[in-house]
């Protein structure tokens, strides 16, 4: 019987070749980007299953008081000096390690490299299973200790067996190599987690950090990427582990900080750590991956029950032959859903033939290692199989055996309103969805283009910008340096600076108005930089004046002071009360003292600048301050004057060479940091613009089968139009409208909808796209799907409405 | 009221060629009840359809009241064609998804009526043709001689003054066949000029007179005796 019923099922599907192409392929784009879209979503959040009992490795992050300006409401990482406390105050712990990444100038025998390192606590070998080349779980237990993955040790040494050998570090602190491992798997979070960033062959011990930097001051430090790893001894509940971490926290922790900063401690399981950077600007992108995926899975099935339904008014005349001929109502549903089924499962062969190609593709763009492991993903596949193709059957097939059995042999079903009330929202959902996803793809698109052109405030093209500036002997030939760049005709100005625009940085310090007002302080964010940042990014200085080496009173030397000169911007000024930034010149502000026994610390304003987002352009716009200060600045910017020959890069790295002989230069343009940021909302943008496409594209294949559909059914009813008077304008216009009430319906509630989500995105920006732009692009959107719906149907609409009547009438 | 002189029709297709109409000369007068008879595939339906300005010939002329129907244009001929003609087809043509009331409001949605007006003509022309009763009723739940007076309505409601049947009892039984002869005599006696296709030679003795096609061409024209009054 049911070999029988897929026997229709192939002839049906071979008898209809238009309509099977168009359902088969419709649904195998559904169920490829379904799929891959879980599969990606799952590959993303089930990352770190390598290691020997991850299921008990977890890191510890913190959620953010409200009181924190720093955009965001939690973080992967927390205060490193909470570590050892946890270790001691939760015994559950086995193992605990802090890690925190800095850059250096590591050198072997040979050669020079800048690298970034991670230093971390001995344990971290304890709590994560590497796999040893040479030397062992123990080699951080030397302080000196160093440990090397297999592509750093090549890189360096070309070989692996390197155990023993000399790294120096800014050529003054001495490690040896005490184990090769093997390269870090790419799926863990430690090779595809985004904060964490650059690929880390160099691991070295925490307590050597403390030496080589002095870093004990700063384990209050939260950068990104700088984990807290956790062993458990055995597993525990989550909101027990959380319980404990924040009895912790709550006792280190100074009231103060938990007010106004890090208001708790949460730990998630290592698995989570490779997603965890959209938590924590809460972007829900690998969700919306999965629900984008399931959106075109439904348009295809909508597709599919749309034409199929269609379809099958055409076949009520087959179905009453059965019926008279005595098949039973299941058995007529058994046999449409068989033939749902069949296409289902041919679909979903075409699909995972796709996937085979996509993965590899995806694999080789995006350094990722996805695998397609069909025993795990059977369950999924034949469930997803069976329900898509009983979803998609089950109406068609109901409305079809429904049909009373002499109206069936007649061939005139009773196709009531009801049938057609259904197709038309089927439509709409489809068009709907199109129509939301277009709106948003646009508002990306333009908010992109949007934050490219602020981007244009700074002269990206003509600053280049060093790195890796921060080291002792780089930080005391910096002026040497400034004045041999300066020397050079086509460099206009030299910036010595804590950040460089579009690089995120959250610095921020607590101020007030007034002396001693506890109350009224808020955050500002600040940085430190000289007189050269002003010229250097062509920053304008609204009122007062840049900071100035003939005023010894604007830079400042040394803490004991008490005081310092400070540009400010509008924002800051506007918070701070002063009415025109004419007036806040000459005027001062307060930060509380940081220590016990400190005065008061006062900031005298000498000039106001626009309230340009330095911080990047996809953060909001915040209160800023610049502070010309002695510092280990990481950055120097180099303004290079317009129409320069090319050669000034080169003769940059001349004076470089000259200047540091000993440290390679690292420069980059400043269009070039811009363009690595900027590229991951065109990636996402890319990506959206992608699906959004499939969905469009089969909502349209789907009007353009039904309207196909509907023209030939309806031929004989144009026919008696016409005969009654009806010319061709009246005619396509009857048919457009009746597809064109669906896709109104469908803008009306997807402009609201496609408005709300893309406010949420938009957010993000500290420089957003107007609302008198925002929704002329959503209705944009809804227009170029009705327009393209028109021309699809109007299509179908003319050719009909052009046959003569005659043969339709007398030959039916 | 019309008339075709050296009319015919070629049907050209992929092999053969079909001569449906050969050098056809005929003229009707306003008024007149004239049945077509003739053997299947002889050109009678051809024939109706060129009447009716749904096709066009392909050699000779046809002369609609003033107007030559060869130099009309489209649009031209889908006025004249829903002012002054009315259609019955042996397979009734409703549309099933209409009621029986709103098959018939149809025929006049495309002329500059009123909607009140229409409800009402809609409503007189049912009560005519006793179909009233029916009147929401969907054409699926109607006997095959109720569907015909749906259509029969339909192709007068507009006033037109020439009804073209195409063997307009063809799929009904003899009783309803009678009941729709009647209401066609009757709306030949209002002034109607009728042109039916029929093969039942009872059905056609109701018209003034008969042409009868052979192959194409007008055999035979003869004038009902009983109608001979008329002719004069
Ligand atoms: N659209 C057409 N294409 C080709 N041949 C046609 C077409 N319409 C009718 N014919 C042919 O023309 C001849 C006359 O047909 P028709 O007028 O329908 O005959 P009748 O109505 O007398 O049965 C037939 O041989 C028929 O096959
Ligand atoms: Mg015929």
């Amino acid at each position: 019987m049911f070999q029988n019923y897929i026997k229709i099922a192939l002839r049906a599907l071979i008898a209809n070749k238009l309509y099977a192409l168009i359902n088969v392929l419709g649904l195998a784009i559904g169920l490829t980007i379904f799929l891959f879209g879980g599969m990606l979503a799952n590959y993303e959040k089930d990352h770190d299953t390598v290691w020997q009992d991850n299921d008990l490795i977890y890191y510890v992050g913190s959620t953010m008081s409200p009181n924190a300006t720093i955009g965001i409401k939690q973080m992967d990482t927390t205060y490193s000096a909470l570590g050892p406390l946890i270790k001691e105050g939760v015994p559950e712990v086995e193992y605990m390690a802090r890690t925190i990444r800095r850059e250096y100038l590591v050198s072997t025998d040979d050669n020079n490299f800048n690298e970034p390192v991670r230093f971390a606590d001995a344990d971290l070998l304890r709590i994560f299973s590497f796999d040893y080349i040479e030397g062992d779980a123990t080699a951080l237990d030397d302080p000196e200790g160093a440990v090397l993955t297999r592509e750093q040790a090549i890189k360096m040494f070309g070989r692996t067996d390197v155990r023993g050998e000399v790294l120096e570090l800014n050529h003054e602190h001495q490690f040896r190599v005490q184990a090769v491992i093997e390269n870090l798997p790419l799926d863990s979070h430690f090779r595809s987690n985004m904060i964490l960033g650059e690929d880390f062959g160099i691991y070295m011990p925490l307590k050597a950090l403390e030496q080589v930097a002095g870093w004990e001051a700063n384990y209050y430090n939260t950068s990104g990427g700088n984990y807290v790893y956790l062993k458990l001894r055995a597993p525990m509940p989550l909101a027990e582990l959380n319980n404990k971490l924040n009895t912790v926290h709550l006792a280190n922790t100074p009231q103060e900080q938990i007010d106004n900063f890090m208001a708790g401690l949460y730990a998630k399981n290592i698995k989570q750590a490779n997603a965890g950077i959209w938590d924590m600007i809460g972007m829900p992108v690998i969700e919306s991956i999965q629900i984008l995926g399931l959106l075109v899975l439904i348009i295809a099935i909508v597709n599919y029950t749309n034409l199929a339904t269609a379809q099958s008014l055409g076949r009520t005349r087959e179905v009453g032959i059965r019926k008279a001929l005595g098949a039973s109502r299941g058995q007529l549903m058994s046999q449409f859903l068989t033939e749902s089924l069949t296409i289902t499962a041919i679909s979903m062969i075409i699909a995972l033939a796709l996937i085979e190609v996509i993965v590899p593709m995806f694999n080789d763009a995006m350094g990722k290692v996805m695998t397609v492991d069909y025993i795990s993903l059977l369950p999924t596949l034949l469930l997803s199989t069976i329900l898509v193709g009983l979803v998609s059957g089950a109406y068609p097939s109901y409305l079809i055996t429904k049909t009373n059995t002499i109206y069936a042999l007649k061939g005139t079903s009773v196709k009531g309103s009801k049938g057609s009330f259904i197709r038309s929202m089927m439509i709409g959902v489809q068009f709907m969805l199109s129509i939301f996803m277009l709106g948003m793809v646009l508002i990306m698109y333009f908010q992109n283009d949007k934050v490219k052109d602020s981007s244009l405030i700074f002269p990206k093209d003509e600053v280049l910008v060093l790195r890796e500036m921060n080291k002792q002997a780089i930080v005391d030939r910096q002026e040497i340096l400034r004045n041999e760049l300066l020397n050079h005709p086509h460099i206009s100005a030299v910036s010595f600076a804590t950040q460089v625009p579009f690089e995120q940085s959250n610095s921020s310090t607590s101020i007030s108005r007034n002396e001693g007002e506890e109350q009224a302080k808020f955050q500002t964010n600040r940085m430190f930089t000289d007189d050269g940042f002003i010229p250097t990014f062509d920053i304008q200085v609204l009122a007062g004046e840049n900071f100035s080496r003939d005023n010894s009173s604007h830079y400042q030397s040394d803490l004991e002071a008490r005081s310092a000169s400070v540009l400010i911007n509008e924002l800051l000024r506007e918070q701070l009360g002063f009415a025109s930034n004419e007036e806040a010149i000459g005027q001062s502000y307060y930060a509380m003292p940081n220590e016990e026994g400190l005065e008061t610390f006062r900031y005298d304003i000498i000039g106001v600048i626009e309230t340009q987002n330095i911080l990047g352009l996809h953060n909001q716009v915040r209160p800023f301050m610049l502070q010309w200060r002695e510092f280990d600045h990481y950055f120097g910017s180099i303004r290079i004057a317009q129409g320069a020959p090319a050669s000034v890069v080169s003769d940059i790295e001349t004076i470089w060479q000259r200047v540091n002989p000993d440290y390679p230069i690292e420069h980059q343009f400043l269009s070039d940091i811009f363009d690595g940021i900027y590229n991951v909302f065109r990636t996402m943008n890319g990506v959206l613009a992608g699906f959004a496409g499939v969905a469009l594209t089969l909502a349209l294949i789907g009007l353009f089968g039904l309207a196909a559909y509907m023209a030939r059914t309806r031929t004989k009813e144009i026919g008696i139009r016409k005969v009654l008077g009806a010319n061709e304008a009246q005619l396509v216009k009857m048919m457009l409208w009746q597809f064109s009430k669906p896709v109104m319906w469908a803008i009306l509630i997807a402009i609201p909808l496609a408005y709300l989500a893309s406010g949420a995105y938009l957010n993000f920006f500290a420089d957003r796209i107007e609302f008198s732009l925002q929704v002329p692009l959503i209705i944009i959107g809804g227009v170029t799907a009705v327009a393209l719906s028109w021309s699809v149907i109007a299509l179908h609409a003319l050719k009909v409405a052009r046959s003569n009547p005659v043969r339709a009438l007398h030959y039916e | 009221m019309l008339k075709l002189h050296n009319l015919s029709k070629i049907y050209q297709t992929d092999e053969v060629e079909t001569v449906a109409l050969n050098n056809v000369n005929i003229e009707i007068e306003r008024g007149e009840f004239v049945s077509i008879m003739g053997p299947s595939g002889c050109g009678k339906s051809t024939l109706l359809n060129i009447i009716g300005m749904l096709d066009s010939p392909s050699e000779g002329h046809y002369y609609f009241a003033d107007h030559d129907v060869a130099r009309l244009k489209e649009k031209q001929l889908s006025d004249i064609r829903k002012q002054n003609i009315g259609f019955i087809f042996q397979n009734f043509n409703l549309i099933d998804e209409l009621s029986v009331q709103d098959n018939i409001e149809l025929a006049l949605l495309y002329h500059d009526i009123k909607a009140s007006e229409r409800k009402e003509r809609v409503a007189a022309v049912m009560d005519k043709v006793g179909i009233a009763h029916r009147a929401k009723h969907m054409p699926s739940q109607l006997s095959g001689g109720q569907q015909q007076r749906v259509a029969v309505a339909r192709a007068v409601v507009g006033d037109q003054a020439l009804i073209l049947a195409d063997e307009p009892t063809g799929n009904l039984d003899s009783a309803h066949g009678q009941e729709v002869m009647e209401m066609l005599q009757s709306l030949n006696e209002e002034g109607t000029t009728i042109i039916m296709v029929t093969h039942s030679p009872s059905h056609a003795d109701y018209a003034h007179r008969t042409i009868n096609l052979f192959d194409g061409q007008v055999v035979t024209e003869n004038v009902h005796v009983a109608d001979l009054a008329y002719a004069n």
